[in-house]
C-alpha cells in the first residue's frame, strides 16, 4: 500500500486548511453550550464552547479566525453534531497562555479540566482519574491506529512528566506503561527516561483500542471487573499517550487541547503521521498528504476491525480520532454469509471467553435474554470474530444488535446515548 | 464523490469455508492416489461413484427444495471422498452409491444442511452399511503395522484408508495451517496413546490408517464438537476413551469409527457444560 515510513514520527502541518469545523462534542457527554456567535473573531486557543455536565469538556479553536457558522454538521460518529465553524486568518494568532509556577495538586487537576483533554474512548481525562490508586498509560495500538501512541517516540520525556502530573493531580500510587510485546522501539525509550520505581512497564501480546480497558485492566492487573462497568470501579484510570502529552503541554505551556496527532494510511501520495489542527476536515488532511490517488472507495476512521466508515470526506478529526484509512473502490469487502460450521474460531479469538457464533444465532432470532445469560455484555467490540469468520457471518453487528436491545429493554441496565441502529421492524418506529 | 459505508470490520481474514472444505479434499488426495495404485480400478470406481453420487444428491435436492446450490464448497466432495475411504476395497459400487447418497440426503440435508448436522454423516453412513450389508462391509484382513514400511504401504489394509498411515499427513499441515483446529486430535491421540500404554496393547493394531483418519478427519468436523474450549480438549479425551475401550476388546479399526459415533452423541452435553466462566465480576 505504499510508503509507511512517515507513520512512527510526526509530522507537522505545511498549510493551515481555510475553514475547520470543531464539533462542540467531542466527548461522551451533552454537547457544549457555544460561547461565540457567527461574526465573532477567535483566537487559537480560546474556549468556544463551554462543558455542560459530567462527561463533557470544554472545546477550543484551534485556529485563529472569524465564526463562520454554528451549525449540525457531520462528525466522525456519524451522526450531526452542533459544531462551530471557523474561517481561518492569516495573522494566526493566539490567546496569550499563562502557565501557572508549581501548581498544587488541585491546580493541576482544574487545569487538565479547563484543558478539555479527552481519553480516545471519549471520557474526559480530568474524570478517568477521580478515586484511583494506578494509571495505566496505554501505550498498545492497532496498526491503523498508529498515531494514538506516536507521540512516545518524540516526546517521550512530555509523556513522562504528563504522566506524573496525572499520578500528582490523582494521587495514584503507581503506574504501569502498557506496551506490545514486539515494540522493541517503545522499550529502548523507556529505558533510556530512567523510570521511578513505582513506574513498571508491563508488554502486552494485543493492542487494546477502543473499549478494551477493562480488558487491559484484568490483563495486567487482575482485578474483575463488573459487567458493563469501567476501570475506575477498581480503582484504575487507563490514559493514553496523546492526553498524556496534552496534561503535560496544559500544566507547563498553558496550552489547551488544540492539536491531534492521526496517521492517514492508503492510497494517498504520502501516507503520514501528522500533527492537524482539531477540526481539520478529512479532505484538507488527504490534500496534505499528496492526495488521493484516485477515487477514494471507502474512508474508515479508527481501525479497520471497529473503524467507522465515513459518509463524507467532509468530516472533521475530533479529541477522539486517531487513524484515517483510505480503501480504494477495489479494497473494499463484499462478502456473502454462509451458514456457521461451527469451526470454533471466534472462540478461539474471543479476548473476553464468550461464544459469539452461539450469541449471533441467538440474536439474530430475537433472543436477547438468552443472549444476556450468554454475557452478551461483556463483548468489548474488538471485532476479531468477524475478522476470522471463515463463514464470514457479521458476527460484530449481531453482538451490538443485542447489546443495544438488552440496554434498552432492561431497566437494570445503565443509560446509553442514542444508536445508530433501528430495532425490530421499521414501519412501526422501531418495535422495541 | 461516492463513498461505501458499511459496518466493520473492513477487512477480514482470507479464510473461507470453501479453503477449509478443498482444502481436506486436497489432504485425502494422496492417500486416494495409494489406494488407487494398491487396490487397482475396483477402488478407483469406488472412489468415483461415491463422490459423484454424493455431487448429484446434493446438487438435486438443493434443486428439488429450491435452494441455493453449494456444491461448489465442496463439502459434498469431502464426504463422498471420505466415506468411499472407509470402505472395503472390494465392496460393489452399488455400496459406495448408497452409502454416500444416504450420508448426504439422510444425515447431512434431512438434519439441515452443512454445519447443522448432528452426527459425522460419514459415520452415520458408514454404521448404517455395516449394519445393513455386515458380510460386504466385513474386511478380510485386518491392519498391521509391524515396521516402518507398512507405514508408507499396508499390505493387510481393509478399507481404502488403511493403505498407507503415512499419506494422511495432509491432515496435519491442515493443523499447522489452522484449517482444522487442533485441540481434539491432539488430546484424542494422547489419550489413545496413554491408555494403550497402561493397558500395555499393541501399538501395532493402533496406529491404522483408519485411526489416523478418524484423528485427523473425522474428530475434526467442526459441526460435531463442541465449540468450547474446554469442551474440545474433553472431547478428543471421551473419543480416546471410547476407542480404546472398544479397541482393547475387538478392533481399533471398527473401534475408531462406532466411538467417534458415540462421542458425536454427547458433543452439545459436553459444550453446555463447559461454557466459558463469564470475563466480569460475577465470574466467581
Amino acid at each position: 500500500m505504499g510508503n509507511y515510513n512517515n507513520l512512527e514520527t510526526i509530522n507537522f502541518l505545511k498549510k493551515l486548511p481555510e475553514d475547520v469545523v470543531i464539533p462542540l462534542r467531542q466527548h461522551k457527554g451533552a454537547p457544549c453550550k457555544p460561547l461565540v456567535s457567527v461574526g465573532d473573531t477567535v483566537l487559537a486557543g480560546q474556549q468556544i464552547g463551554e462543558a455542560v455536565g459530567s462527561g463533557s469538556a470544554p472545546v477550543h479553536a484551534s485556529v485563529s479566525g472569524i465564526v463562520a457558522a454554528i451549525d449540525e454538521l457531520p462528525h466522525p460518529s456519524g451522526n450531526k453534531i452542533p459544531s462551530i465553524v471557523i474561517t481561518v486568518d492569516e495573522q494566526q494568532q493566539s490567546i496569550e497562555f499563562n502557565p501557572l509556577d508549581n501548581p498544587d495538586q488541585s491546580e493541576i487537576k482544574q487545569i487538565i479540566k479547563d484543558a478539555g483533554v479527552v481519553e480516545i474512548y471519549g471520557t474526559p481525562t480530568c474524570e478517568v482519574i477521580e478515586n484511583i490508586d494506578t494509571i495505566i498509560l496505554n501505550v498498545t495500538y492497532e496498526s491503523s491506529m498508529i498515531a494514538g501512541c506516536v507521540g512516545i517516540n518524540s516526546y517521550s520525556s512530555q509523556v513522562y512528566k504528563g504522566l506524573k502530573f496525572l499520578m500528582k493531580a490523582s494521587g495514584a500510587k503507581q503506574a504501569i506503561i502498557a506496551v506490545n510485546r514486539n515494540n522493541k522501539e517503545v522499550f529502548r525509550i523507556l529505558s533510556n527516561l530512567k523510570l521511578e520505581s513505582n513506574i513498571r512497564v508491563v508488554p502486552l501480546n494485543i493492542a487494546y483500542t477502543l473499549n478494551m480497558e477493562n480488558l487491559l485492566v484484568y490483563d495486567i492487573l487482575g482485578a474483575r471487573n463488573q459487567m458493563g462497568g469501567i476501570s475506575q470501579d477498581v480503582k484504575v484510570a487507563v490514559c493514553g499517550v496523546n492526553p498524556a502529552y496534552e496534561v503535560y503541554d496544559s500544566v507547563v505551556n498553558g496550552r489547551p487541547s488544540m492539536l491531534m496527532p492521526v496517521s492517514v494510511y492508503g492510497p494517498v501520495g504520502n501516507p503520514q503521521s501528522i500533527l492537524v489542527p482539531i477540526g481539520m476536515r478529512f479532505k484538507d488532511i488527504f490534500e496534505e498528504c499528496g492526495g488521493c490517488n484516485g477515487e477514494p472507495g471507502k474512508i474508515i476512521v479508527n481501525g479497520l476491525y471497529t473503524g467507522i466508515a465515513q459518509y463524507t470526506d467532509e468530516v472533521p478529526v475530533v479529541k477522539q480520532t486517531a487513524g484515517i484509512l483510505i480503501q480504494s473502490p477495489s479494497e473494499i469487502l463484499s462478502v456473502q454469509p454462509v451458514p456457521c460450521i461451527h469451526c470454533a474460531r471466534c472462540v478461539d479469538v474471543c479476548p473476553v471467553d464468550i461464544l459469539p457464533t452461539r450469541i449471533a444465532i441467538l440474536a439474530d432470532q430475537g433472543k436477547f435474554d438468552d443472549c444476556r445469560l450468554m454475557h452478551v455484555m461483556n463483548c468489548v467490540e474488538c471485532g476479531l470474530c468477524a475478522v476470522e469468520c471463515p463463514s464470514k457471518i457479521p458476527l460484530l453487528q449481531l453482538i451490538k444488535y443485542a447489546k443495544v436491545a438488552i440496554e434498552r429493554t432492561y431497566v437494570d441496565m445503565a443509560e446509553k446515548e442514542s444508536s445508530n441502529l433501528t430495532l425490530g421492524c421499521a414501519s412501526c418506529e422501531g418495535g422495541i | 464523490m461516492t463513498l461505501t459505508i458499511s459496518a466493520p470490520p473492513h477487512k477480514v481474514k482470507g479464510i473461507t469455508v470453501n479453503k477449509i472444505m478443498w482444502g481436506k479434499v486436497l489432504a485425502l488426495v494422496p492417500v486416494s492416489l495409494v489406494a488407487i495404485y494398491f487396490f487397482g480400478f475396483p477402488a478407483l470406481g469406488i472412489l468415483l461413484a461415491s463422490v459423484i453420487t454424493a455431487v448429484a444428491t446434493e446438487a438435486g435436492i438443493q434443486k428439488v427444495f429450491n435452494q441455493e446450490i453449494t456444491i461448489a464448497d465442496g463439502h459434498a466432495v469431502l464426504i463422498g471422498l471420505m466415506l468411499a475411504l472407509v470402505l472395503p476395497y472390494d465392496a460393489p459400487i452399488w455400496i459406495a452409491v448408497i452409502g454416500s447418497f444416504f450420508a448426504i440426503a439422510i444425515v447431512k440435508h434431512a438434519y439441515g444442511g452443512i454445519g447443522s448436522y448432528m452426527f459425522n454423516p460419514v459415520l452415520v453412513s458408514w454404521v448404517f452399511l455395516n449394519l445393513s450389508w455386515t458380510s460386504i462391509m466385513t474386511t478380510k484382513s485386518t491392519p498391521h503395522i509391524i515396521a516402518l514400511t507398512d507405514l508408507i504401504l499396508e499390505n493387510g489394509a481393509g478399507f481404502l484408508v488403511g493403505v498407507s498411515p503415512i499419506a494422511l499427513i495432509g491432515g496435519v499441515v491442515l493443523i499447522l495451517m489452522r484449517y482444522i483446529e487442533w485441540r481434539v486430535p491432539l488430546s484424542y491421540l494422547i489419550t489413545t496413546l496413554l491408555l494403550v500404554f497402561l493397558l500395555k496393547d499393541d501399538l501395532s493394531y493402533v496406529i491404522t490408517g483408519a485411526y489416523l483418519f478418524g484423528v485427523l478427519f473425522i474428530a475434526t468436523d467442526s459441526a460435531t464438537i463442541p465449540i468450547t474450549k474446554k469442551g474440545r480438549i474433553i472431547y478428543g479425551i471421551v473419543c480416546g476413551v471410547l476407542t480404546v475401550l472398544y479397541g482393547y476388546y475387538a478392533s481399533y479399526v471398527t473401534g475408531t469409527f462406532y466411538a467417534l459415533m458415540l462421542a458425536n452423541c454427547i458433543a452439545p452435553y459436553i459444550e453446555i457444560k463447559t461454557l466459558p466462566k463469564p470475563f466480569g465480576g460475577d465470574g466467581k
